[in-house]
């Protein structure tokens, strides 16, 4: 199914939304197995919601929905709570990441159990193990020597039997210092962080999701038979939403879970792919979406006609034409404006354009590829310091910020109540959060509230770091559990040489990130799923910047910029109104000449 | 295969220092003294399991936590079995064996209790799904899947059938209503709006009444002056809003099928009343439909219920469980129900399988070996248990068809305590029982509490000489422990005999390796020899009753026999040729000896059986 004819008038608009609609409908009732392409603002997460909650109530066997992110289990509890339907989230219902379907179904049933070593733990990610545990030291000449923390690795699992293998991506690959360590010395470290995680998961029996999915795969093997059994007893489908985001072992693992007699429901957008690691090859959910029964979303109420055809010429995958813009603002007359990117002056044109369109400032990103491209430094939001005191300070930071990013604010938080137990419980840095939590007789919502006081009771961050050390330890010692043994000491100090700076410099933040405005600026990978009126992506004066440009304006497919692509597409797929592209003004006029080409209305601005 | 809790495994919970309580699929019978656990077990099922309607009574407490000294809290265990496809829903709780293979016809469940520590006013519970790998319990909605319906020891069932009870009555009326094949004589259907209609008319007409207008008249004078400062309040003795539980509240139920009318259950006798309550409930056990397994737990039925009543109960809860174990389950919940019920009544033991039986009895603790670092005795160290609880399944300790079928007949017969008496004495017939108290008494007349450990023993008369069936029932040692903890049997050598029976029984003793705590007693000959041979006079009188033709030519032949063997060889022949009944012979010479005073004169052989049944535990 391709985009509607584009008929003038509310008739053609009404006539166009019956017909997305009577798509969605279909989807309620359709049954799984079955894939399903949803384009950019298709109401892809409400149709599951509707699907779902189309289930009598009082079933016996359930629905397992499955998402990379938590956005689809926040629609479902509140669509569920509005219609009285709570059942609905409860068992036999399971709504949870894709991480946790495949450690909850496949992994934790056959975990043996081993007296001498800790339970099993499934997390989210490294940050959630315990900090000594995560801390890596590489030995540099003259003594001299760089601390990593395990968390900042990206780890992939090949599939089979491979172990998974350690990366240090770009941002954590330069900072603090870091550009000055070779490559080679690079490589020592995810070595390094390789054997860690490891012994994490052997010794320490902390699993995340490349271990499940490592053990995914193994126990689907051995235990094939008795899932082929309970798994079709359990559910009666699988959903796995946001499905281009599966990765190759996903993609395998899901195929097997097909195999074994339990439909499974795939609904996602292959052009949103955007975690294959710069891999150039199709994205592996491909695969999902063209085995069985297919159905197309292409009715888009989100973004104008405009963005729709903008969009278009940015799909890599197999041609689906022009998503059917069904918003009220579908015929919007903002044109794709192309600013040339100098000076910061981009920023200011982009905030003259939204401010004349009537667009908040809440109510636009600024998006790169990469951060080091945004204004401001951003690069430190959500990598907390290795020191103690300097990663209290940073979380109380970001936490009173106040910044949209949630995954930042994720961190924050963990590392704000991993700091409280470490002061209090000196031993609390060797275990995970709900250990120390058993261990210490402590309520999770009692650390919570504690939390939240600290936060509001320690004092400015402006005052000599030296100060502030000293009141924060007061407070801390002050409202510390009964179970606290013994009084704290010396735990929080200011850095030798440090403690007359302001406090808040030992955040290494900068200045609140971006523009002066409520404007929200971060990497396209962090505004996934979510959409503003008005949308500037940034490219950096660069290769890669120059290649994947011309990528597009060329429309023939290169090395190395197909993901770049999708990403780019993800970015202008967020705008409902308004977009803008800053790029190096050499590479305006082909760019222009291409959208110009596929009908798209085109502006440029000189530089300032 | 329908899904059953199979096992409930207690740690430091109430008796049970640490037992594993084995449960019948259909319906398991929980046998035992006061105190040996019964409660505890049923207790357990409660809390790991949740009611059927919902309302939770029991909570664990820190008084749960069994007092050994040795535990800070308690764990209890439950293990589900059935078909991989019933247990589906249960997979998060799928144990995994050493090897590796997954058991999926098994689901585990643990619950801890931490009572509160310090400071703390509540303990904590917390719950592991599957054999520990993971110690947390990811879908706790698949346990409420299991729930249970709780009878307690009914005593007080016109209480709980009056209006404090009315939630069943109203399940009853309820069901009633909604069910669409229902009409009445005129072919009428009532449904709740009709019903509370009609009825609410009826009641208006009551309230109406001048007396209850005057009443309420009465009360609102007052109540007007007192409330006028602030709001008025006004009050009638009507019936408010006619909805069904407050209908239920005030009105008396007719419950005609029953053949009970509650208006009189104050007058009726309590076990009517207690079977009219437990029919309320068991129409309560239609809702089992929304459960995949629902069990029944019933504690004592015998308090307060007629014998007879207690067999009939028993049927129909096991036909109840079977059915259910029968039923379809395509797209549904499973519906079924297991059967719990315990008792201290040889009654309701006799009249089920003895493989349902599960025997709970008491046990001492060992005395702790004192560890090389023990720490001086704290508070708690004069409060702890010298006994825990332990439980034996019959169904586990192996015995052959035919055995069990003996003990079946056997029980079903004579209603025997046989699952009971720590001490048993097993012996031949009628004659032994009736005079071993007897005996008994004058033996033990200077040691009282050895005649108390004698009272509370079982004597066991099986008509027989073919003991074998008994003694490995009593004595099949098992993790738990064996039923019988002290056995004694009593029997005859009847010399002549080709086969040797008291060797065949010290050998079946030696196979069962139970030398130590069970033995056999034999006469040298018989028992009415021995009796003679002790020095009885009762003897010859008894005699003399029984036959008077034949008595005094005996004697003489007695007399001038010269030996034990040759006086006993005699009387066996004189018994055997005047077919003496030996339970009669034995109450008459009881009577010859009671009555007339004629000293009792215990023969070695039964003297040494009751000194040794009776000495103290180790």
């Amino acid at each position: 199914m391709t985009g509607l004819p584009d008929t003038p008038g509310a008739g053609g608009l009404q006539r166009r939304r019956d017909a997305a609609e009577a798509a969605q409908h279909h989807l309620i009732t359709a049954v799984a197995p079955l894939s399903v392409i949803a384009c950019p603002g298709a109401g892809k997460t409400r149709t599951i919601v509707d699907r779902h909650c189309a289930t009598p109530a009082g079933q016996p066997v359930g629905r397992a929905i499955a998402s990379f992110t938590r956005v689809a289990a926040t629609e479902v509890r509140r669509r569920a709570t509005a219609l009285g339907r709570t059942d609905l989230l409860q068992h036999p219902h399971v709504i949870t990441t894709l991480d946790g379907f495949f450690w909850r179904f496949l992994v934790r049933p056959f975990l043996l159990r081993d007296d001498s070593r800790p339970a099993f733990r499934h997390i989210e990610t490294w940050r959630d193990a315990p900090p000594e545990l995560r801390r890596i030291d590489l030995t540099l000449s003259q003594g001299k020597r760089a601390r990593f923390d395990l968390a900042e690795f990206d780890f992939r699992y090949p599939g089979g039997d491979d172990a998974p293998v350690a990366s240090l991506p770009g941002r954590h690959r330069y900072a603090d210092g870091r550009h000055r360590l070779s490559d080679a010395q690079i490589d020592r470290v995810c070595r390094l962080a390789e054997t860690r995680r490891h012994q994490l998961a052997n010794n320490h029996h902390l699993l995340t999701g490349e271990e499940v999915r490592k053990r995914a795969t193994f126990y689907l093997r051995k235990h094939r038979q008795q899932l082929a059994r309970t798994l079709p007893a359990r559910f009666t489908e699988l959903v796995i939403d946001e499905a281009q985001d599966c990765s190759d072992v996903d993609v395998d693992l899901i195929e097997q879970i097909g195999a074994l007699g339990l439909p499974v429901l795939t609904i996602g957008d292959p052009d949103q792919a955007i975690y294959s690691f710069r891999s150039d090859g199709t994205p592996a959910c491909s695969r999902l979406f063209t085995t069985g029964t297919t159905i197309t979303l292409s009715g888009n109420w989100r973004s104008s006609t405009t963005i729709c055809r903008l969009a278009a010429t940015l799909r890599t995958g197999p041609a689906r034409g022009t998503d059917t813009a069904l918003a009220d603002h579908h015929d919007s007359a903002h044109p794709v404006w192309l600013l040339p990117r100098h000076q910061n002056t981009e920023l200011a044109a982009f905030a003259a354009l939204a401010d004349a369109a009537g667009i908040p400032a809440g109510d636009r990103f600024i998006l790169a590829h990469d951060s080091r491209a945004l204004p401001g430094t951003t690069a430190n939001t959500r990598r907390p310091p290795t020191g103690h005191t300097e990663a209290l300070i940073w979380a109380v930071t970001v936490l009173r910020r106040r910044t949209p990013d949630q995954r930042a604010r994720d961190i924050a938080d963990k590392t704000l109540r991993a700091e409280l137990l470490r002061f209090w419980f000196t031993a609390a840095g060797t275990a995970t959060e709900r250990d120390n939590l058993d261990r210490f007789g402590i309520d999770t919502h009692h650390l919570t509230r504690l939390a939240a006081q600290v936060l509001t009771d320690l004092p400015d961050l402006g005052m000599p770091a030296a100060d502030w050390c000293t009141q924060a330890r007061d407070l801390l010692t002050t409202l510390r559990p009964p179970s606290a043994i013994p009084a704290p000491k010396g735990q929080l100090s200011a850095p030798s040489g440090k403690g007359s700076r302001k406090a808040s410099s030992l955040a290494r933040l900068g200045a609140a990130a971006g523009t002066a405005d409520d404007t929200r600026t971060g990497t396209i990978h962090s505004v996934k799923g979510e959409q503003a009126d008005a949308v500037m992506v940034l490219f950096p004066d660069d290769d890669r910047a120059t290649q994947l440009i011309t990528r597009w304006a060329t429309g023939s497919p290169a090395p190395g910029t197909e993901e770049s692509m999708r990403v780019l597409y993800v970015a202008v797929t967020r705008a409902r109104h308004l977009a803008a592209l800053a790029l190096p003004p050499a590479l305006i006029p082909d760019l222009q000449q291409k959208l110009e080409g596929h009908g798209i209305a085109v502006k440029t601005s000189g530089p300032a | 295969m329908p899904v059953f809790l199979a096992e409930l495994r207690l740690s430091g919970f109430r008796a049970f220092a640490e037992a594993r309580i084995p449960l019948r699929r259909g319906v398991t019978v929980l046998l035992g003294e006061n105190s040996a656990g019964k409660s505890g077990v049923v207790d357990a099922a409660r809390l790991v399991t949740d009611p059927l309607d919902g309302r939770r009574t029991l909570w664990a407490d820190p008084d749960d936590v069994s007092r050994t000294g040795a535990r800070s809290g308690f764990t209890i265990e439950m293990t589900l079995r059935g078909s991989p496809a019933e247990l589906a829903a249960y997979s998060d709780a799928t144990p995994v064996s050493r090897a590796g293979s997954v058991d999926e016809t098994t689901a585990v469940y643990t619950l801890t209790y931490q009572p509160p520590a310090g400071q703390e006013s509540r303990g904590r519970t917390s719950w592991t799904a599957g054999s520990g790998a993971v110690d947390d319990d990811p879908d706790p909605g698949a346990r409420g899947r299991i729930r249970h319906v709780y009878l307690p020891p009914l005593r007080d069932a016109v209480r709980e059938l009056g209006p404090a009870g009315s939630a069943r009555i109203r399940a009853i009326l309820q069901q009633l209503l909604d069910n669409e094949m229902f009409v009445d004589d005129a072919g009428l259907r009532h449904d709740t709006d009709r019903f509370l209609a009609e009825v609410g008319a009826q009641l208006d007409a009551i309230a109406a009444h001048p007396v209850l207008q005057r009443a309420a008249a009465t009360v609102n004078e007052p109540l007007a002056r007192l409330t006028s400062g602030a709001h008025e309040h006004a009050t009638d003795l009507g019936f408010g809003n006619a909805d069904l539980s407050s209908l239920v509240r005030g009105l008396w139920m007719r419950m005609a099928d029953a053949g009970v009318q509650p208006r009189q259950l104050t007058e009726s006798g309590m076990g009517y009343a207690n079977l009219a309550y437990i029919a309320t409930v068991l129409t309560h056990l239609h809702a089992a439909a929304q459960a995949d397994l629902t069990l029944l737990l019933v504690e004592e039925p015998e308090a307060h219920l007629h014998p007879q009543l207690q067999a009939v109960l028993l049927d129909f809860l096991a036909d109840t469980a079977a059915k259910s174990q029968r039923a379809s389950t395509a797209g549904t919940w499973l519906g079924r129900i297991q059967v719990v019920v315990t008792t201290h009544a040889p009654l309701l033991a006799a009249h089920t399988d003895v493989d349902d039986i599960v025997v709970l009895r008491r046990q001492p603790i060992p005395a702790p070996e004192p560890a090389a670092d023990t720490t001086p005795a704290g508070p708690q160290a004069p409060l702890a248990a010298r006994f825990t609880a332990a439980a034996i399944g019959v169904a586990g300790l192996g015995l052959t068809g035919a055995d069990q079928a003996r003990i079946n007949r056997y029980l079903d017969a004579t209603r025997s305590s046989l699952l009971f008496g720590s001490r048993t004495i097993l012996v031949e017939g009628i004659a032994e029982a009736l005079l071993l108290p007897a005996l008994a008494r004058t033996l033990l007349k200077d040691d009282p509490r050895a005649w108390t450990r004698f009272v509370g023993s079982t004597i066991v008369a099986i008509d027989g000489v073919d003991f074998g069936p008994y003694l490995r029932l009593l004595l099949t040692d098992t993790d738990a422990g064996r039923i019988g903890q002290r056995v004694a049997v009593l029997t005859d050598t009847d010399p002549g005999k080709r086969k040797d029976p008291i060797a065949a029984l010290n050998r079946l003793l030696t196979n069962l390796n139970a030398a130590a705590v069970a033995r056999v007693f034999a006469a040298p000959s018989t028992l009415e020899p021995e009796l003679l041979e002790a020095g009885n006079d009762a003897f010859w009188p008894a005699w003399q009753v029984q036959r008077p033709q034949a008595g005094s030519k005996l004697r003489k032949r007695i007399d001038a026999a010269a030996t034990a063997d040759e006086r006993a060889r005699i009387i066996v022949a004189a018994m055997k040729k005047t077919r003496l009944r030996k339970g009669d012979f034995a109450q008459d010479f009881l009577d010859q000896s009671t009555i007339s005073g004629r000293p009792l004169r215990v023969p070695p052989y039964i003297a040494d059986a009751i000194t040794w049944l009776v000495a103290p535990s180790s």
